[in-house]
C-alpha cells in the first residue's frame, strides 16, 4: 500500500515535469535554443488569467486571453531577444538572455501583481477530488495533467506527420539550409515552435496551479525538472520525455518516501550528471551525427 | 659680562613663537574637540535596506510602510530636538549579498545614523557583520536566535541588535506546547529553509526536554513542491496524531490537500503560514480546523487600543493596500507591519532620550524602554534583546461562519 503510494505519486509528479519538458523540448529542435524563461512564462499566463478574471470576465475566456498572452511573449521573446542574441552574438549568449527575459517577467509580475502567492480556480477537478484504485486515492487534478500530456503528445506526432506545417518543421529540424533552399520559411517556423512551447507553458501552468497556487517565483523550479526530463528522456522524443519526466518523479518520490525528502535533489542531480557524461543524448533522444 | 641685545631679541622671540605655537594649538584641539563633541547639524539618517521589489517584496515593502506612518508623526512634531527624520531606503530584494552592499553604502556614503535591518535571516546574518564591526544600531527582523544571540538564547546578545521579530525558539516553543498538550504522537513537516529546519530543531528541542516526547516522525519539503505524497505517507504510517507545520501558506495547503488525499485524518497546526491568504485560496474549505500558533494582534478586531491606533493612522496614510487587505481590520499578517511602526518608534524615543545618535548611549537608553507598542508592550534588557517574548504568541483556529471563512482566538 506504503509503495503503491509512492509509485502512483511518482508518476503522476513526473507528467508534471514531462509536460514542461515538452515545452522546452520544440524550440530546442528547431532552433537550438531553450527558452530558459519557460518557467517565468507558466507564471505569467496563470497570473494573467487570475487577473483577467478579476474583471468578471468568465474562466474559458480569461483562459483563451491568458494563452494569447502568453503566445505574444513567446513570439516577442524570440523576434527581440532571442533572434538578435544568436544572430550577432553567436556562442550560446541565448542562455543568458532567456534567463534575463525570465527575471524580468518575474520583477514585472511581483511589481504588478505583488509578491503573496494566489489561488487558482480549479480546472474541471477540484483540489480534494479524487479516483480510488487499489485503495490508493490520486488526485484528479492530477490525472488530468497526465491525461494532457499524453493528449498532447497524440496531437503532436499528427500535428508533425500529417500537417503541412508539421512536415516543414520536421524538415527545419532536419536541416535548416535545405529546408531554406526549398523554399520554406523557416524564419517562421521558428516562431511557431516558441509559440506552441509559449501556449504549452501556459497549459503547464494552469493545470498545475489549482493545486500549487502561484507567486512570481512560480515555475522556475518546474522549468528545471522539466529540463531534467528532457535529458533524461531525450531531445527530440515526445514520449521519451514523457518517459524521462516519470522516471525523475519515481526517483524524487520513491527517495523521499524510502530514505529522505533532503536527499532527492541530490539523487535527482546524480542522475542528470551521470546521464550527461553516460549518454548526454537521453535515453530516447538521437545521437547527432554532423555532416564533415 | 656684557649680553648683546640682539641674543636676547632672539631669544625671546623664540619663547614667544613657541608659546604662540603651543598656546593656538591648545586652542584649536579644545575647538575642535567641542565641535566633535557636538552632534553634527542636519537630519537624523535612518538606513533601511529591505526587499522592496521582487518576490519577497511583501515583507520589506510592508516595513517602509509602516515606518513611513511613523516617521510623519515624529516629523509633524517637530522631530528630534528639531532634527528633522529622514528614511534612507535601499532595495535587497532578499538577496544576502545585496543586503551586504546596501549596508556598507548605507554607512560609508549616506552615513545613517541608525540601521533597520532586512527581512529574512538570510540577509541579516550577511549585513550584520558590518553593523556589528561599524558599531551602529541595528534593528532585526530576523527570527533566527544566532542574529541576536550568537551563543544562544541564554548567553549575551549583540550589544547593538534589538531584534522585533517573533523568534524561531519561542515560535517553537509554542507549537511544542501546543501539540503535546493536546496529542501524544506528533508528525513534524517543515519547509527546506533555515527558517524551518531552524525551528524544527527547537520544536524537537522542547517536545524532548519539557515534555518527554520524541516526534513520530520529521519531514522537510522543498518550497513550490507540487506534491508532498512520500513525505505525508511516512508521518501516515507512523500514526501521527498531529502535523505539525512551519512554511509558506500555499506550501501548507498543499500539504493539507496530500493528507486528505491519503484519507490522513489527523490535526493540522502551522505558524504563521496557515493564517496567510494563499493558505484559504489554495486550500478552500480544507482550511476549515486548522489551527495556528501566530501573534493574534489582528486575529479578528484588535484587542490593543495600541493596535488599533495604528491600524487607523496606517489606513489613512496607505489605505486598502496589501498589507491592510480589503476588510474593516488588517488580516492578522498585519501583525508584521506593527512589528516596523513599533521598532521606530522604539529607537528614536531611545535617540530622544539619549539626545544623540551615539551607539552606546542609544543602547543604554534602549534599556530604559517602556513602550505600549502596537503589537506588545516592549521592554529589553542587558540579557534580553527581543521584543517579543513567548507569551505574545496565541493560538488560533480557522472556522467558517456566516460571512465565510474566519480566523478566531483559541483559549
Amino acid at each position: 500500500m506504503f509503495m503503491l503510494q509512492l509509485i502512483f505519486a511518482g508518476i503522476l509528479v513526473g507528467s508534471i515535469y514531462a509536460l514542461v519538458g515538452i515545452g522546452l523540448n520544440l524550440p530546442y529542435r528547431v532552433s537550438h535554443v531553450i527558452p530558459f524563461s519557460q518557467g517565468s512564462f507558466l507564471m505569467f499566463a496563470v497570473l494573467s488569467i487570475i487577473w483577467v478574471i478579476s474583471f468578471g470576465i468568465p474562466l474559458w475566456l480569461g483562459i483563451i486571453i491568458g494563452l494569447i498572452i502568453i503566445s505574444l511573449l513567446a513570439l516577442i521573446q524570440e523576434r527581440l531577444v532571442i533572434r538578435p542574441v544568436v544572430a550577432r552574438a553567436g556562442s550560446h549568449s541565448w542562455i543568458v538572455a532567456t534567463l534575463g527575459v525570465g527575471i524580468m517577467l518575474q520583477g514585472f509580475a511581483a511589481k504588478v501583481w505583488g509578491a503573496r502567492a494566489l489561488g487558482f480556480p480549479n480546472i474541471i477537478f477540484g483540489s480534494t477530488d479524487y479516483l480510488e484504485i487499489l485503495n490508493v486515492r490520486l488526485s484528479l487534478q492530477m490525472l488530468l495533467i497526465l491525461f494532457v500530456v499524453i493528449l498532447i503528445i497524440a496531437l503532436f506526432q499528427l500535428f508533425v506527420n500529417k500537417t503541412i506545417w508539421g512536415k516543414a518543421m520536421k524538415a527545419t529540424v532536419t536541416d535548416q539550409q535545405v529546408a531554406r533552399l526549398y523554399g520554406m520559411n523557416v524564419d517562421r517556423i521558428i516562431i511557431v515552435s516558441f509559440v506552441i512551447s509559449g501556449i504549452l507553458a501556459g497549459i503547464a501552468g494552469i493545470l498545475i496551479a489549482p493545486i500549487t497556487g502561484v507567486d512570481p517565483a512560480f515555475g522556475m523550479d518546474l522549468m528545471l525538472k522539466g529540463f531534467v526530463a528532457l535529458i533524461i528522456g531525450g531531445v527530440g522524443s515526445v514520449s521519451g520525455i514523457l518517459i524521462g519526466g516519470i522516471l525523475l518523479g519515481l526517483t524524487e518520490v520513491l527517495v523521499s518516501g524510502l530514505i529522505s525528502a533532503s536527499v532527492k535533489n541530490v539523487v535527482v542531480f546524480i542522475l542528470l550528471i551521470a546521464m550527461l557524461v553516460v549518454r548526454p543524448y537521453g535515453l530516447f533522444g538521437e545521437k547527432k551525427v554532423v555532416k564533415i | 659680562m656684557r649680553i648683546k641685545h640682539s641674543s636676547v631679541w632672539l631669544g625671546l622671540l623664540l619663547v614667544l613663537c613657541l608659546l604662540l605655537v603651543f598656546g593656538c594649538g591648545d586652542s584649536e584641539q579644545a575647538t575642535q574637540e567641542e565641535e566633535e563633541e557636538q552632534e553634527p547639524e542636519g537630519p537624523i539618517k535612518i538606513g533601511f535596506s529591505g526587499a522592496l521589489t521582487g518576490p519577497y517584496s511583501e515583507f520589506g515593502e510592508g516595513l517602509r510602510r509602516a515606518y513611513e506612518v511613523a516617521i510623519d508623526e515624529w516629523n509633524s512634531n517637530g522631530g528630534i530636538n528639531g532634527r528633522e527624520i529622514v528614511l534612507i531606503t535601499r532595495d535587497d530584494q532578499l538577496d544576502p549579498s545585496k543586503a551586504l552592499t546596501n549596508v556598507i553604502e548605507l554607512i560609508e556614503v549616506e552615513e545613517v545614523d541608525l540601521l533597520m535591518g532586512p527581512a529574512g535571516s538570510g540577509p541579516t546574518m550577511a549585513a550584520l557583520p558590518v553593523a556589528i564591526a561599524n558599531n551602529i544600531i541595528f534593528i532585526s527582523y530576523a527570527a533566527t536566535d544566532e542574529a541576536v544571540y550568537p551563543d544562544g538564547i541564554d548567553q549575551p546578545p549583540y550589544p547593538n541588535v534589538f531584534v522585533f521579530m517573533v523568534l524561531n525558539s519561542t515560535s517553537a516553543e509554542a507549537l511544542a506546547h501546543y501539540a503535546a498538550s493536546n496529542f501524544e504522537k506528533i508528525g513534524i513537516i517543515v519547509e527546506s529553509t533555515t527558517y524551518g529546519t531552524d525551528t524544527r530543531d527547537w520544536i524537537i528541542h522542547f517536545l524532548e526536554n519539557n515534555y518527554g516526547i520524541t516526534p513520530v516522525g520529521t519531514e522537510v519539503y522543498d518550497q513550490k513542491d507540487a506534491d508532498m505524497t512520500a513525505q505525508l505517507a511516512r508521518l501516515q504510517r507512523a500514526e501521527a496524531e498531529v502535523v505539525l507545520i512551519t512554511g509558506l501558506g500555499a506550501d501548507a495547503a498543499v500539504v493539507k490537500q496530500g493528507m486528505n488525499r491519503l484519507n490522513f485524518d489527523a490535526h493540522f497546526h502551522g505558524d504563521g503560514g496557515v493564517f496567510s491568504l494563499p493558505y484559504f485560496e489554495v486550500a478552500g474549505e480544507l482550511a476549515i480546523g486548522t489551527t495556528g500558533t501566530l501573534p493574534t494582534v489582528y486575529v479578528g478586531p484588535p484587542v490593543r487600543q495600541e493596535a488599533i491606533t495604528f491600524s487607523e493612522k496606517y489606513y489613512e496614510k496607505w489605505g486598502n493596500d496589501r498589507w491592510y487587505g480589503e476588510g474593516e481590520w488588517p488580516p492578522p499578517f498585519f501583525a508584521y507591519s506593527s512589528y516596523g511602526y513599533d521598532s521606530i518608534n522604539v529607537l528614536l524615543e531611545a535617540v530622544e532620550r539619549a539626545g544623540t545618535t551615539d551607539t552606546d548611549a542609544v543602547i543604554q537608553e534602549m534599556y530604559n524602554t517602556n513602550y505600549a507598542g502596537a503589537a506588545w508592550d516592549i521592554t529589553f534588557t542587558p540579557e534580553k534583546h527581543h521584543a517579543y517574548p513567548y507569551e505574545f504568541v496565541g493560538v488560533a483556529e480557522i472556522t467558517f461562519g456566516d460571512a465565510g471563512i474566519a480566523v478566531e482566538r483559541m483559549q
